[in-house]
C-alpha cells in the first residue's frame, strides 16, 4: 500500500515538474520585449536597449566630419548578409530620406572607435552579427549627437522629406508640439504639430509648414 | 368599485410623484445649496481638469495652477484636490467622453474653449456667488458666462483678438491711440488708417488668417458673436451676413493686393520686416510672441482692440470660464458646496495666473493687472490689452455656440467671399439658406 502511495505521488510530481525540466534555460538578461538601438556618436558606441533599459553596448566607428553619421531618429527598413568587403557580414539599412546610410560589419576591424566612415555605423563583424539577430525591419534607432541648427529656405507640407523636415521637426519638438519621430519625413504626425502651432497661434490651420509658421519657429526671419 | 378606482388613482399619483423626483434636473434649475452642511468626519475629493498649453513657461504654469489649488486645501484641510492637466487641443473630446459616461471631473477649465452650456450634469455656480461677490467680476465676463439667464460658469479670464500697428500708423490717418483705446473705434477709422499707411511700397495691413476665424472676429465686432441666440433663434438675418461680408470684402481687397492667403501665410514676416503696418486680429499668445519679437528688433508697436460698427459697442474679447460638474453617482450637496466653494475661491486666483502666463485678461477686479504702467510704453502686451478691457466693449449676445459646426458650414462660402469669387450680396444670400437650413 505505502510502495503504490508513493508511486503516485511520485509519478503526480513527474506530470508537475516534467515540463520546467525540458524548458530551454532562460539566458541572463535575454531581451525578451522591445528592442530598439540608440547610437552614440560622441560615445562612439551602440546601445541594445531592451524595453527602454541599456542590454549590451558595442564599439562603433562613425561618420567623418565630412561625412557626418546622420542625426536623427530612424528605423531599420532593410536586413541584408554577406555584402562583404568594407560592409562586412551583415548590413542593416535605416530610413534616412537624404542618402544610404546603414548599420553594418567591416573588413577594417582596426578602425572600430574612430570617426572613420562615409557616415554608416560601423562594427566588429561578430557584434553586427549578434545584433543582426535581435532586430527586425521596424526596429527603432536613435543616433544621438549635435544637431546643428539652420535656417529652413523655403516652405514645407505634407510628403516632403530631408534635412529642412527634420529641422522643422526639432523645432516644433522644443516647442512642445509633438512631430513624432525626428526623421525628415513629413508625415501625418508632423502635419498635425504644425496645424496644432497654427491653432495654437490663431493662424489658418493648413497643416503646412508656412512662412508664419517658419518665422514663429526661429526657422526663418 | 370607487374604492378600487380611488385606490388606483392613489398608486399612479404615488408613482408619478416618485419619477418626478427621479427625473434628472435640468442644468438652470439645478443649484447648489449655499447652505449644505460640511461634514467635519468627510475627507472630500475634488477632481480638476486644467487645459495645458503649448507655452514656454508650461511647467511654471502648472506649478503656479497647483499652488492654487493647494491653497485652498490648506485653507479647507478636509479636501483633497487631484488635478490632471490635459492637453488644451485633446480637453473638449476627453470632456465629452466623460460626460457620455457621465463621470465628469469636478471642475474644468479649458482655456482653448468658450463653451458655456454643458448640458444636464453641468452645476450653475452664478447664483452660488452673492451679489457683492458678482460686483467684483466685469459684467461682460458674467454675461458670457451665462446661458438663458442662468449664470453658468465662473469667469477666469478674457482672450480678446486685437490688432498690431507700427507707431506713425494712426497719427498718418490723423487718429488717435488714447481715443481709441479709452472710446473704440469703427471698422471705417480702421479702414481709413490702412488706406493712409498704404503706399505702392507697402501694403496697409496683412491679416492672420482669413478663414472663419476671422468672420468670429468680424461677428462678435457687430455684437452678434453666434449665428443663434440662445433660443434658436437666427442672430444673423441676410443684413447682419452683408455687413459681415462687406467688411470681410474690404479688408481682403485692402491686403497687399495679392491673394488673400499668400499674404495672409506670409503675414508675420511681412509685418516684421516693416512691409506692413498692421496686422491681425491676433491672439493673445500671437500677440504676446510679436511683442517680444518686435523688440527684440527695436520695432514700437501699439495694441489696437478689434474696431465695431459703431464704435466703442463691441468687440472680440472671448472669456474662459471655471465650469462645474456633478456626477451622476455622487450628487451629495455637500460635495457640491465644497466644489462651488472651491470654484469661487480659485477663480480668481487662477485670472492671475492665466494673465502672467498666457496674457489673458483677468476679469476679476481683485487680479486686475497693474495699470499705472502707460499703454503707449514698451510694456508687455497683457497690460496693453487690459487697457481695451476698459474701454466700454464687449462681446455682444450670449456665448458663441457650436461654433465648430456652423464654422464648418460657412467656411467655403466665407474663403469665396474673400478670394473675390463671390460679391457680399452673393455670399450673404447663399450664407443666410445654409444657416436656414442647419438650425441651431
Amino acid at each position: 500500500m505505502h510502495t503504490r502511495a508513493y508511486l503516485a505521488l511520485c509519478l503526480s510530481l513527474l506530470i508537475i515538474f516534467t515540463p520546467a525540466l525540458f524548458r530551454a534555460p532562460a539566458k541572463a538578461n535575454d531581451p525578451l520585449k522591445e528592442v530598439s538601438l540608440v547610437i552614440d556618436i560622441a560615445k562612439r558606441n551602440l546601445t541594445i536597449l531592451n524595453n527602454g533599459q541599456p542590454w549590451r553596448t558595442y564599439p562603433v566607428a562613425v561618420g567623418m566630419a565630412a561625412t557626418p553619421t546622420p542625426v536623427g531618429e530612424w528605423a531599420i527598413i532593410q536586413k541584408d548578409r554577406d555584402w562583404g568587403g568594407g560592409f562586412g557580414t551583415r548590413w542593416l539599412r535605416i530610413n534616412v530620406p537624404w542618402g544610404i546610410y546603414g548599420i553594418h560589419g567591416t573588413n577594417k576591424p582596426s578602425s572600430i572607435g574612430a570617426a572613420a566612415s562615409a557616415g554608416c555605423i560601423r562594427l566588429q563583424n561578430r557584434d553586427i552579427e549578434e545584433i543582426y539577430r535581435l532586430v527586425r525591419v521596424g526596429t527603432r534607432v536613435h543616433i544621438v549627437g549635435p544637431l546643428a541648427k539652420t535656417r529652413v529656405t523655403s516652405p514645407q507640407s505634407m510628403g516632403q522629406s530631408g534635412q529642412d523636415v527634420q529641422q522643422l521637426q526639432l523645432a516644433l519638438r522644443e516647442r512642445g508640439f509633438a512631430p513624432g519621430f525626428l526623421d525628415g519625413r513629413f508625415g501625418e504626425a508632423t502635419r498635425a504639430a504644425v496645424a496644432h502651432l497654427q491653432r495654437h497661434y490663431g493662424l489658418t490651420v493648413n497643416g503646412r509648414a508656412d512662412d508664419n509658421v517658419l518665422i514663429l519657429l526661429g526657422l526663418r526671419r | 368599485m370607487f374604492k378600487r378606482v380611488g385606490i388606483f388613482i392613489l398608486i399612479a399619483l404615488l408613482i408619478g410623484a416618485g419619477l418626478y423626483h427621479r427625473r434628472p434636473p435640468r442644468t438652470e434649475d439645478y443649484l447648489v445649496d449655499p447652505t449644505a452642511r460640511l461634514d467635519p468626519a468627510l475627507h472630500y475629493r475634488i477632481t480638476v481638469w486644467i487645459a495645458l498649453p503649448v507655452i514656454a513657461t508650461a511647467e511654471a504654469y502648472r506649478s503656479d495652477i497647483l499652488q492654487v489649488l493647494a491653497d485652498f486645501s490648506a485653507l479647507e484641510g478636509s479636501i483633497t484636490v487631484e488635478t490632471l492637466f490635459v492637453a488644451d487641443h485633446l480637453l473638449k473630446e476627453r470632456l465629452a467622453a466623460a460626460l457620455a459616461a457621465g463621470t465628469p471631473p469636478d471642475l474644468v477649465l479649458d482655456t482653448a474653449e468658450a463653451q458655456i452650456n454643458y448640458g444636464e450634469l453641468q452645476l450653475p455656480l452664478g447664483r452660488y456667488l452673492t451679489k457683492l461677490e458678482k460686483e467684483n467680476y466685469s459684467p461682460s465676463s458674467l454675461a458670457q458666462a451665462s446661458f438663458r439667464g442662468a449664470q453658468l460658469g465662473l469667469p477666469v479670464g478674457f482672450s480678446p483678438r486685437v490688432f498690431l500697428a507700427s507707431t506713425g500708423v494712426l497719427q498718418t490717418a490723423g487718429l488717435s491711440l488714447e481715443n481709441i483705446i479709452l472710446h473704440g473705434w469703427t471698422w471705417e477709422q480702421f479702414l481709413q488708417s490702412v488706406a493712409a499707411s498704404t503706399s505702392k511700397a507697402r501694403p496697409g495691413l496683412v491679416l492672420t488668417n482669413v478663414g472663419t476665424p476671422l468672420l468670429q472676429t468680424l461677428a462678435a465686432s457687430l455684437g452678434t458673436p453666434s449665428p443663434w441666440d440662445s433660443e434658436g433663434r437666427l442672430n444673423w438675418g441676410e443684413e447682419t451676413l452683408l455687413a459681415l461680408a462687406t467688411i470681410g470684402h474690404q479688408l481682403a481687397r485692402t491686403q497687399s493686393g495679392a491673394e488673400p492667403s499668400s499674404a495672409t501665410e506670409n503675414a508675420l514676416a511681412l509685418f516684421l520686416n516693416g512691409k506692413a503696418a498692421l496686422i491681425g486680429p491676433l491672439n493673445p499668445p500671437l500677440t504676446t510672441w510679436l511683442h517680444h519679437e518686435a523688440r527684440a528688433r527695436k520695432l514700437t508697436l501699439s495694441v489696437l482692440p478689434v474696431p465695431s460698427l459703431q464704435g466703442g459697442a463691441f468687440t472680440d474679447m472671448r472669456a474662459v470660464n471655471l465650469i462645474a460638474f456633478r456626477q451622476r453617482s455622487r450628487q451629495r450637496p455637500d460635495h457640491e458646496r465644497m466644489v462651488a466653494e472651491l470654484a469661487k475661491y480659485v477663480a480668481p486666483e487662477l485670472g492671475q495666473v492665466l494673465g502672467e502666463h498666457l496674457s489673458f485678461i483677468p476679469p476679476h477686479a481683485t487680479s486686475t493687472p497693474r495699470t499705472d504702467i502707460p499703454w503707449q510704453s514698451e510694456g508687455e502686451a497683457a497690460t496693453n490689452m487690459a487697457f481695451a478691457l476698459r474701454t466700454p466693449y464687449r462681446l455682444g449676445g450670449e456665448g458663441a455656440e457650436k461654433m465648430a459646426d456652423w464654422e464648418a458650414a460657412l467656411e467655403p462660402l466665407w474663403l469665396s467671399l474673400m478670394k473675390g469669387e463671390l460679391s457680399p450680396t452673393d455670399f450673404s444670400q447663399q450664407a443666410h439658406s445654409v444657416l436656414e437650413q442647419l438650425g441651431p
